[in-house]
């Protein structure tokens, strides 16, 4: 048997959409999945014979995160994010570098519908946006389109008064 | 997306010193991947290769099953030193692990547990704070500001113009950040035995950095980087994570044709 140096190229991962912090705070388990994900797929010890049964998501993944866009594009976003620090009430900056890759990312890091859909009837007095953010560790955009995607679906509700969401079949509880 | 393993099959996290493994220690209390099977060592000599069965078990690319194979690791850990296996990885039979692993790549096992003894894995990623790097940009650089303020004066700019400014604005982010990612790298690296510093792949970023660090030194590392985080707080995003097994310290690839 061979055993030679692992000439992989590392990777590293589009910047998550979300808020600043304003101070740094170390993640471990779930919360900080999305950014050793591409460690945990790419680094380690290697056996080429044995299989690797995910490998095939893992590639189109990792092609798509390698993608570096060097464009026309690029240059255009840039010109505009420079525009923009010229007005004295400058709106934020629309997030650069969002994509495919990310998309995807979080499509692996994220939680599905089931298992938020588990969450809400395991708390059918309601869960708040925060809640489900805090336990699943994922962006609150993510989170909120699959939350409005379910609600429309008409697996869970949304008591727009109190900010809580439901599983469908399950009436709010009254006081 | 799906991949059940039909046929007996033995799924491997990693391989650690066998001696905080062996009869008398207590087993690892921490489910498999699909969290099903019971985490268990298959040992040859001083190495132990920690696996699990999963006929029967899904092991696709999923959230659930990266934090198994994830919490698994993290969980030997805690015990001992460990060389994780990339996500995924499954050998015929607990004979093959024994065989293709253990014993014909001992030596490199032991060497490789050598280099990471009593060390963990801590991932610094540097992003710019947006709006603030452009606005420095603008600050700093005479030429982008005037082109941007004759832009904005003109109603009917060609994107000749406007491909200029961004061109420009792209060269000076390249050095803005070369210049920070030297001074978090100068500091950090004082409290590391080794680093790799990987390809930014985000236009904000401006560095991606694993490095091994000691555990009696890990508390002086957090103070480190937390230190760096709130001297550029509002200019720099630090995203910090750890204590890792050493995933990006290992240079181990087995072709595994014996």
């Amino acid at each position: 048997m061979a055993i030679s140096y692992d000439r992989r190229a590392p990777a590293g991962r589009p910047q998550q959409n979300g808020a600043s912090r304003a101070s740094v705070q170390k993640m471990g388990g779930a919360s900080g999945l999305a950014d050793v994900l591409t460690v945990i797929l790419e680094k380690g010890i290697v056996v080429d014979a044995w299989v690797r049964l995910s490998i095939i998501g893992i590639e189109i993944l990792t092609l798509e995160i390698r993608a570096v866009i060097a464009s026309v594009d690029t240059y255009l976003r840039y010109a505009e994010a420079i525009g923009l620090t010229a007005l004295a009430a400058a709106p934020r900056p629309e997030q650069l570098g969002q994509g495919v890759a990310t998309d995807l990312l979080s499509t692996v890091t994220g939680p599905s519908e089931d298992e938020i859909l588990a969450y809400l009837e395991a708390h059918p007095d309601g869960v708040r946006l925060s809640e489900l953010q805090a336990y699943f560790g994922t962006d609150r955009t993510r989170l909120e389109s699959l939350l409005a995607q379910m609600v429309h679906d008409g697996s869970a509700q949304l008591d727009a008064q109190q900010s809580l969401y439901h599983p469908t079949g399950v009436q709010p509880a009254t006081r | 997306m799906n991949t059940l393993v039909s046929q007996p099959a033995t799924y491997v996290y990693g391989v650690a010193p066998a001696e905080p493994f062996r009869d008398g220690h207590p087993p690892l209390r921490v489910p498999g991947i699909g969290g099903r099977s019971a985490v268990r060592t298959i040992v040859l000599g001083d190495l132990a290769a920690v696996v699990s069965d999963v006929p029967g078990v899904d092991i696709g690319l999923r959230r659930e099953n990266l934090l198994d194979h994830q919490r698994v690791l993290e969980e030997v850990l805690r015990r001992s030193d460990v060389l994780p296996f990339s996500f995924g990885t499954v050998a015929g039979s607990d004979e093959e692990v024994r065989d293709v692993l253990l014993r014909d790549g001992y030596d490199s096992l032991l060497d490789q547990l050598g280099y990471v003894q009593g060390c963990v894995e801590l991932e610094v990623k540097v992003f710019w704070e947006q709006q603030r790097l452009f606005q420095e940009i603008a600050q700093e650089n005479d030429e982008v500001r005037a082109l941007r303020d004759a832009i904005a004066e003109a109603p009917d700019v060609t994107s000749a113009e406007k491909l200029t400014l961004g061109q420009l604005t792209e060269a000076e982010i390249e050095i803005k950040s070369a210049w920070e990612a030297d001074g978090v790298l100068d500091i950090l690296e004082q409290h590391a035995v080794d680093l790799l510093v990987s390809p930014n792949l985000n236009e904000t970023m401006l560095l991606n950095a694993a490095f091994l660090v000691a555990r009696e030194q890990e508390g002086e590392f957090d103070g480190a980087v937390f230190g760096l985080g709130e001297a550029q707080a509002g200019r720099l995003i630090f995203n910090y994570v750890g204590p890792l097994p050493p995933y990006s310290f290992i240079n181990l690839a087995f072709e595994g044709d014996g």
